[in-house]
């Protein structure tokens, strides 16, 4: 079994410790901006939703319900395999659980790519209809007036959702590379560990834009 | 981890959580998947709105406490987190009140929109941009004169459009819905009075 590259941290930390901790901390402030980021969308998902109930679920019902639920599961599943990559790196002592930590990262990026190839086919339906933001809106099916502004949120939603997706395979990715070099083991993980709270936000992003777009 | 020790780190102060921890949650976020879309398709009124929050809630609190370990983490982590959800419910509080009680103190006038009048300028901006009737799918046609609108015209930006530098993206906006408008929903009309103010003058 390969064995890993010791982590030597930095020489303005005291302790290996405290690195991974201040680092935590930092990603942990920034989920938070990330939670603002997203909270914008949420209070205009509510105004709208508010000043337009009718519209609003005449609106929502042109989305495929069943599609999203499938992204949900994809989408829970990966942060499912992302905790279990997590916790291999965590219980990986000499390289033991290489193969599964990279595995396990694998799955992660794989399943984050079904999640935006359904979405993909979402947003072609979409253009293909009308059902767009602004004055793009062209779709006919829809009787109730305004409905541009459903999908305006819609889109604005999913798309900074999407972004994030893209970036966190990205993240996800650089770190299976350096597992793959064996770069973490029990006593350092912590890119493993900040991706794979990333990527949960992400999810936990979803858990909640699944039921308000989909399914109201 | 001998080599190791120089830090003094054994990081084993990170609890590593029980594979069937995982297993559980995982499980549960599927089973609360099921549920929260079984839910929204019975008509539960406003119910449906309050148990797909209150599932979804439930499955975020999984995700955060064990996904991201924040019932093991040191607790400054949770604390962070929560005080980022403290100020997301003062967005909401503080921008939901004033939208949803315009008009309660005093009348709203000309001067002071109604939310569903910046929406109603929004509209009337596109429609002029496009020189049409697209932008009314829907409407009951006779609250549109289509002959009104303003010619094709050169496009003049709604406000969104970075193409066109015309300087009047903005312009429309308060010209368009209000005055007209604000006489009909004086009452706080917010929330139903949908086809009310029709208003195109």
């Amino acid at each position: 079994m390969s064995t890993v590259v010791r982590h030597e941290h930095a020489h303005h930390f005291e302790s290996a410790e405290q690195e991974f901790s201040a680092a935590k901390m930092g990603m942990w402030l920034f989920l938070v901006t990330e939670i603002l980021l997203f909270s914008g969308i949420f209070v205009a998902y509510t105004v709208f939703k508010n000043l337009y109930p009718e519209m609003w679920s005449e609106a929502s019902k042109q989305l495929d319900w069943k599609l999203g639920a499938v992204n949900t599961v994809v989408l829970i599943t990966s942060s499912f395999t992302m905790a279990m990559a997590v916790r291999a790196a965590q219980t990986n002592e000499r390289g033991e659980n290489k193969g599964k930590i990279v595995g396990l990262l694998a799955a992660t990026i794989l399943l984050a790519g079904a999640f935006l190839v359904v979405k993909y086919f979402e947003y072609s339906h979409k253009l293909h209809v009308g059902t767009l933001p602004g004055e793009h809106y062209f779709f006919p099916g829809i009787q109730a007036a305004n409905a541009h502004i459903f999908f305006g949120i819609y889109f604005l939603a999913t798309g900074l959702h999407g972004i994030h997706v893209v970036i966190g395979m990205s993240i996800l990715f650089w770190v299976l590379l350096r597992a793959r070099k064996g770069h973490f083991y029990n006593q350092y993980y912590t890119p493993v560990e900040l991706g794979g709270l990333y990527w949960h936000l992400v999810d936990l992003i979803w858990i909640y834009l699944f039921p308000l777009l989909y399914l109201v | 981890m001998s080599q190791h020790d120089h830090d003094g780190s054994h990081a084993h102060s990170h609890f590593v959580p029980p594979a069937k921890a995982y297993w559980g949650v995982f499980g549960g976020l599927l089973f609360l998947t099921v549920v929260t879309v079984a839910v929204s398709r019975v008509d539960l009124g406003p119910f449906n709105m309050l148990v797909a929050m209150g599932v979804a809630t439930v499955k975020a609190l999984l995700v955060g406490l064990i996904f991201m370990q924040l019932r093991w983490d040191e607790k400054l982590n949770g604390t962070v987190f929560g005080f980022g959800l403290i100020f997301v419910a003062l967005f909401f509080i503080f921008t939901l009140a004033d939208i949803f009680s315009r008009g309660y103190v005093d009348p709203v006038t000309d001067n002071h929109y109604l939310a569903r009048d910046q929406v109603r300028a929004l509209e009337k901006d596109v429609e002029k941009a496009r020189g049409g009737v697209k932008y009314e799918v829907g409407r009951p046609s006779d609250e549109l004169p289509p002959n009104e609108v303003a010619p094709p015209a050169p496009p003049p930006a709604p406000a969104t459009e970075g193409a066109a530098p015309g300087s009047e993206g903005a312009a429309p906006a308060p010209e368009g819905a209000a005055p007209a408008d604000g006489a009909a929903p004086a009452p706080e009309g917010a929330a139903p009075a949908d086809g009310a103010a029709p208003a195109q003058p």
